[in-house]
Parts: structure tokens; C-alpha cells; sequence
């Protein structure tokens, strides 16, 4: 038997299209005989692992944004300078330790830049251009620290880093996504890791409704009476629902995949708090419809673990469609748990009427 | 009398995979013996390449009420991943999508038609012939407090009600799922009627009960390299059903 943590999660989106078919209409489900909007648990989980969200809170302690990690590995080599100093204060006069050649400092910065995002393209006039990365990277404490250490070793030797020791300086952040969300090379099967974390798809608690918004867009030149139609017209599909999600993660799975408590906890935090605060990305130039969870409910166990989804197979309606969902999903809990004998603890967090706090969720989950 | 398991399977999505090759992954309307073997192991805590599996496959006999067919849902599937490049290494997915690619560099991307069923709910009959890793009883535990998360033919099915086991003994597999009724929750919630309850599909094992037989190739054999699965006759119970499965072959 294994503890599994399992997560309810309630989260209004208003009128969007996060996640579409081939036609570009919001995907659907039926359920209960009745049709809802669908998000796929792909969607949720992509949005999820390249959010900025899951990615600090991974790093368990607040680290550094930056594209110039490459540029400081740099002026710390041929300044004399330790990488610590140089990041805390980029001004003081040069070091006392032994410097490098520009050749090799900038051979050792490239590679280490290279680690955490794509190198800009050099620029003749910029020479430290080309040590910079395209994207703000986030450092976690961790990831410096290993930065640091590699930095002195090449210092002492002037060799350019191997790849082996730059896989190291991200180990951690790259088990951690791999243990949650699992890994399948059909050419290296041996590579394979089995996903500690399911997610299913969320789907509207209530009838879906996909309207056509018309639009047409005007060409501001046309002179009236000669040619006063639009200059583009087009339909675009949207709806709108309080959606349903669930998620389960083995947790002891989870522990063996990583081998190390501490960073099983903290990606389970990480994936909990992505899960609570991140939303899909679709079209959100057209609708700005990033929303948060507006009640949590979540279950730790070993007991065999089940969605509440049929708290929802009725749809639910009313003038209080939260609260209703609310309640019957807490009522649909209270009466699964009796029928069948399951005992688990649980924990409500419902931001929306003040009752409990995420941090108080995110405890729970991890202790 | 023979022993048998019987429990339920009931998710809002399902998918039992079929014979697949590219980009079109079908769904049975019910589960097969790899899939159910499958899920078993998995509650056991047995490991994918673990050769018990195939022993556990190999011992189950099965038999499956539909109690609502559901119906059925194609997804349109996308998945992004860029091309590989010497002395590139992508360490999170967030590097894969834009960290660690160059300035206009798009991830390809693959598609691919996944089949569910939607609303659709099953009763579930196993006993075991000949040799195997572990007895009812031990399945029976292994479903109440599972090692592995269970699933319902994918990972993003998660079972919406909990499989409720019930271990008994009876003259036939008819009669063991006769005796475990339909869950009030899914008899009130599943309303539409899709002439459920009725069809009733069943290993053929050795005796002389007449039904439409039709094969699935749901015995694994191998997960070395390709996946290799033999042949399984199944009997279908269900006139109803034998003429609709006919209807659509012709």
C-alpha cells in the first residue's frame, strides 16, 4: 500500500477557450448525459510545468531571476574575484584570487550559461553579449551553490567544463519534474520513469454552453460610401464554467523516484501550488481568464483513491453555484467515505469565504 | 462452485486500448484481459517488467457486465517536443518549450486521435485458472489498498467511485455478477438509457455456454522491445449486442 494525496480542486474560469479541438472549439465531455466543457489533463499539466509558479516554488527558497549568470562567471574569473562577490556587489575593485585568461573564463561561462537557457548570438560591438541567455533563468540557492563550486574548480584548473558536471549543476530540478511527470523514451526504456502524479481532466460542473462570438475588425482607411464593409471578419468559439479537477499523486512513489525526502516534499508543494494558482494559456490575449482555485479540498490516505466526480453527474445550478458545488462535493465525500469504509484526512482550503490558507494546504500536503 | 472476484469500474472518461498503430488509438467499450491484468498488477505493486505480470495475465479469467456503454469521445491530441541537436540536453520540460531553444526555434509537434469512452461504467468478473503470482484474496486487498495509482486504461482516467470488491463463490461468473448490483450513485447519475445493463462479455473457459465469439488480441505475451499480444476468444452474451458487434464487422 502506498499514502496517496489526493486534491478536489474547484476553479471558476470566465468566458475562454483554454484548450481546443482541431476546429478551435473549446473541448467537451459528456457527463452524466450531459455536455461540459473539458480541459485535458495535458493542457493543465503543460501549463503547469513551464509556469514560473512551479519552477520557484521547486527551488524551495526565493534564488536569483537573471539572464547574466554568464556574464558574472565570467568577470569572477578574470577579476580574481569569488562568484559570491561578484553577484553581491558588481562594483568592488579586483580580487585576490588567481585570474583566467579571457579565452578560457569565456569558454567556462558559455558552458555554464549554456545549462539554463539558449546563448545569445555574439554581437561584435557587445562582447559580453554572447555570455547571456535569451531567457530570464530562475537560480535556486541550490543551483548556485553547485555554480560556485564549479566556478573555483575551474579556476584552479582552466579547463572548460564537462557535460557530466554540468548536468549536475540542474539534478535536481529535472528529477524533480521527471518524478511528478513521469518519462517514456521508446528507444531507452531503461530511462523510463513511471509518473508519481496523475491528473485528470477538469471538466464544468455545469451545462456547457460554446458560444460564436462574431467579430470583425475595421479598416480605419475606407471611406464611406465607397467601401464601408469590414476588413476582416471571423467567428471564434468560447464558454465559460466552474470546472472540476482532480488530482492523486503517490506520494511514497514520488519519494522513491527522487530518493530524497526534502525534494519530494517540496515538488509536491511545487505541483500544489501550480495547481491552485496556474491556468492554461490558451488564447489569453483574447480573454485574460487566469483564474485561481476557489476551493481546495484535499484527502491523504492509503485507502484506494477516487475522484468526487459524481458529485457532479446531476449539473449543478442555482443562484450560488459555488457554494452548491461546494457543498455537494463535500456532501458526495461525506457519503462515499460512510458506503464504502474509506478513512482518510482531509483538509478544506476556500479562499472565497477566508477559511484556511495555502501555506496551511501546502503544510498539509507535504507533512 | 468456483471463487470468484467481482468489482466495478466507473470513471467519466475510459479508454480500453485496441489494436493501435499511429496516430489513431481506439477504445473498446470494455476492458480486456491485458488491461484488467494490468490494473491488478498495479494494485499488487508489481512492476511493469516484472514477469509476473504475464503470469498473472495468463491465470485471469474474466468476465464483464456493461452496465452503461457510454459513448464515445475522440481527443485531439498535441504534443510538442524539439528536435535533437549534438551537446543539447533538456533538463525540465520548461527548457523543452522555450528555455533552452533558440530565437524563432519551434518545438515539432505530434497529434494523434485518442479514444474514451465517456460515461460508461462496467462490472467486473475474475477467477484464475492454473498457475499464478497470488490468490483472490490478495487481489481483493490489493484493490481495497493499492501500491500503484490505479487507472482506467490511461493515466488521466482516474476511477470516480471506489472498485468495491466482493469475493464469493458461484456455479458460474453469471451468476457472481449477478449478485453485485449496479451502484445506486451510477443507476441515478448515468440516466440515459443506452440498452444497458444487458450485454455481458466472457472468456471462453472450456465450457459449452453459446454466444456470439469474437477475438481480441488482449493476452500479452512479451514487453521486450514490441509489445506482443496473442489472440483471446471472448463470448458475448448479449444477442443485442452479438447483432450490433456483427452488424458493424459486415
Amino acid at each position: 500500500m502506498s499514502t496517496f494525496i489526493q486534491l478536489h480542486l474547484l476553479t471558476c474560469y470566465p468566458p475562454s477557450n483554454l484548450n481546443r479541438d482541431d476546429l478551435g472549439r473549446p473541448k467537451t465531455a459528456i457527463v452524466g448525459g450531459v455536455e461540459r466543457l473539458r480541459v485535458s489533463s495535458q493542457s493543465l499539466k503543460r501549463a503547469w510545468r513551464t509556469s514560473d509558479v512551479f519552477q520557484s516554488a521547486l527551488a524551495g527558497n526565493v534564488g536569483v531571476r537573471t539572464k547574466e549568470m554568464g556574464v558574472m562567471v565570467h568577470k569572477a574569473l578574470t577579476e580574481g574575484r569569488s562568484l559570491d562577490d561578484v553577484l553581491r556587489d558588481q562594483k568592488t575593485g579586483e580580487g585576490k584570487l588567481p585570474k583566467l585568461s579571457d579565452a578560457k573564463a569565456r569558454a567556462v561561462a558559455k558552458a555554464v550559461a549554456g545549462v539554463f537557457g539558449a546563448l545569445k548570438k555574439p554581437d561584435a560591438a557587445k562582447p559580453h553579449v554572447e555570455l547571456e541567455i535569451e531567457q530570464l533563468a530562475h537560480f535556486s540557492p541550490e543551483e548556485i551553490a553547485a555554480v560556485f563550486e564549479l566556478v573555483e574548480k575551474r579556476r584552479a584548473d582552466g579547463k572548460t567544463p564537462e557535460a557530466q558536471e554540468l548536468a549536475l549543476l540542474r539534478a535536481k530540478a529535472s528529477a524533480a519534474d521527471i518524478a511528478l511527470f513521469g518519462r517514456m523514451l521508446a528507444d531507452a526504456p531503461e530511462y523510463n520513469i513511471e509518473a508519481a502524479a496523475q491528473v485528470g481532466h477538469a471538466f464544468g460542473v455545469e451545462r456547457a454552453t460554446v458560444q460564436d462570438d462574431f467579430f470583425t475588425a475595421v479598416d480605419d482607411l475606407n471611406r464611406p460610401g465607397e467601401d464601408s464593409g469590414a476588413g476582416h471578419m471571423g467567428v471564434m468559439e468560447f464558454g465559460s464554467a466552474l470546472f472540476y479537477l482532480y488530482i492523486c499523486v503517490n506520494r511514497d512513489l514520488l519519494r522513491e523516484n527522487l530518493g530524497d525526502k526534502a525534494l519530494a516534499d517540496r515538488a509536491l508543494r511545487a505541483l500544489v501550488q501550480a495547481a491552485a494558482t496556474v491556468a492554461p494559456t490558451g488564447k489569453q490575449n483574447s480573454f485574460a481568464s487566469r483564474s485561481a482555485a476557489s476551493f481546495v479540498l484535499a484527502e491523504k490516505g492509503e485507502d484506494q483513491p477516487r475522484s468526487l466526480v459524481a458529485a457532479f453527474l446531476q449539473p449543478v445550478s442555482g443562484p450560488d453555484m459555488l457554494a452548491n458545488a461546494r457543498e455537494i462535493l463535500s456532501r458526495t465525500k461525506a457519503n462515499m467515505d460512510t458506503a464504502y469504509g474509506l478513512s482518510l484526512q482531509a483538509l478544506a482550503f476556500n479562499p472565497h469565504d477566508g477559511e484556511g490558507t495555502l501555506a496551511g494546504l501546502l503544510d498539509f500536503v507535504a507533512e | 462452485m468456483n471463487d470468484y472476484l467481482v468489482f466495478q469500474l466507473y470513471g467519466p472518461l475510459q479508454s480500453w486500448g485496441e489494436i493501435a498503430v499511429g496516430q489513431v488509438r481506439g477504445s473498446a467499450d470494455h476492458p480486456g484481459r491485458s488491461a484488467v491484468a494490468g490494473l491488478l498488477a498495479a494494485c499488487l505493486g508489481l512492476d511493469r517488467d516484472d514477469p509476473r505480470c504475464l503470469t498473472l495475465a495468463g491465470a485471469l479469467r474474466l468476465a464483464v457486465r456493461v452496465d452503461r456503454p457510454g459513448l464515445p469521445l475522440i481527443d485531439y491530441h498535441t504534443a510538442q517536443c524539439p528536435a535533437r541537436k549534438a551537446k543539447r540536453r533538456f533538463f525540465t520540460r520548461k527548457d523543452e518549450l522555450g528555455g533552452l531553444l533558440a530565437v524563432g526555434e519551434r518545438p515539432n509537434t505530434v497529434l494523434s486521435d485518442r479514444s474514451y469512452r465517456q460515461d460508461a461504467c462496467c462490472t467486473v468478473c475474475v477467477w484464475l485458472r492454473g498457475e499464478s503470482p497470488c490468490g483472490l484474496e490478495e487481489l481483493k486487498a490489493a484493490l481495497l489498498r493499492p501500491r500503484f495509482t490505479p487507472y482506467l486504461g490511461r493515466k488521466s482516467c482516474p476511477p470516480g467511485l471506489p472498485f468495491a470488491p466482493a469475493l464469493g463463490s458461484f456455479v458460474a461468473p453469471e451468476e457472481a455478477l449477478a449478485a453485485y448490483p449496479v451502484s445506486a450513485l451510477i443507476l441515478v447519475g448515468l440516466k440515459r438509457d443506452q440498452g444497458a445493463g444487458t450485454a455481458l462479455h466472457r472468456d471462453e473457459d472450456g465450457d459449452a455456454a453459446c454466444g456470439q465469439v469474437y477475438t481480441r488480441r488482449d493476452v500479452p505475451v512479451s514487453r521486450k522491445g514490441q509489445f506482443r499480444f496473442h489472440n483471446r476468444r471472448e463470448l458475448a452474451l448479449d444477442t443485442a449486442a452479438a447483432k450490433a458487434r456483427e452488424d458493424r464487422c459486415s
